[in-house]
């Protein structure tokens, strides 16, 4: 099967990343919506909500720094999973060397290298008031991830370049 | 670029317009724009030969170097 272009491993990439934002979008909705409209249960002062058509349910600590806590995760996912299918959209394109690229890699790297962490120490530490350094994994994986998309925003700027040379030779 | 296409002075000195030369050396009008308004990158030898021997002129005749 071919990676990129269109008909490609990109192409399914994109429709699952895609999904798996939208979800997550409908999932936070939700929340919010259970949350104001009083759609959950108390007990032992931690909320138990029923996610529909799943038979599940999500609970934890009835505290505003929990739900907050959740809300500001879900957000961050759903970005995550929206510029990796914007990422795979656009290598579904015949030409893979493209703007839309360059310019979605390029969020990814802030998103991972500057939001990720801020909101990582943001969660640990004002909202939740935790006073030992815990899950640095984390951190880690986001650094790394961030470095690896650093890295891939200037092999597809270079490429952007040559792409370019290339067309403009007759 | 210091480097500048003169093809439109030996199309005009030929009598010959821009369709015509494209067809005879198998490259698109636009592509051939291209290089007649001076935004291409590089121009492959097989190209000006083609084109030096469809308007039986020397490479110097289409391209010069201008200081900027």
């Amino acid at each position: 099967m071919k990676i990129f272009g269109p008909k490609s491993l990109s192409t399914i990439f994109y429709y699952i990343f895609k999904t798996i934002s939208t979800l997550l979008l409908i999932f936070l909705a939700y929340i919010e919506f259970a949350f104001i409209t009083d759609r959950f249960t108390i007990q032992d002062g931690r909320f138990n909500m029923k996610i529909p058509l799943t038979g599940s349910s999500i609970d934890g600590n009835y505290q505003s720094s929990d739900i907050l806590t959740i809300s500001l995760i879900l957000i961050f996912g759903i970005l995550l999973f929206y510029l990796l299918s914007n990422i795979f959209k656009a290598l579904k394109e015949t030409i893979i060397f493209n703007k839309d690229i360059i310019r979605n890699l390029k969020l990814l790297t802030i998103l991972n290298l500057v939001i990720g962490p801020i909101l990582y120490f943001l969660i640990h530490y004002p909202i939740m008031h935790k006073t030992e350094f815990r899950n640095i994994h984390n951190l880690i994986l986001l650094i790394i991830f961030g470095m690896i998309s650093l890295f891939l925003t200037y092999v597809f700027k270079n490429g952007y370049t040559v792409q370019s040379e290339n067309d403009l030779t007759i | 670029m210091s480097i500048v296409v003169n093809l439109d002075n030996v199309l005009s000195e030929r009598n010959l317009k821009s369709k015509e030369l494209a067809e005879m050396i198998g490259i698109t009008e636009a592509n051939l724009s291209i290089l007649k308004s001076g935004k291409a990158k590089a121009i492959r030898f097989s190209t000006l030969e083609a084109i030096c021997k469809a308007l039986d002129c020397q490479p110097a005749d289409i391209l010069a170097y201008e200081k900027e």
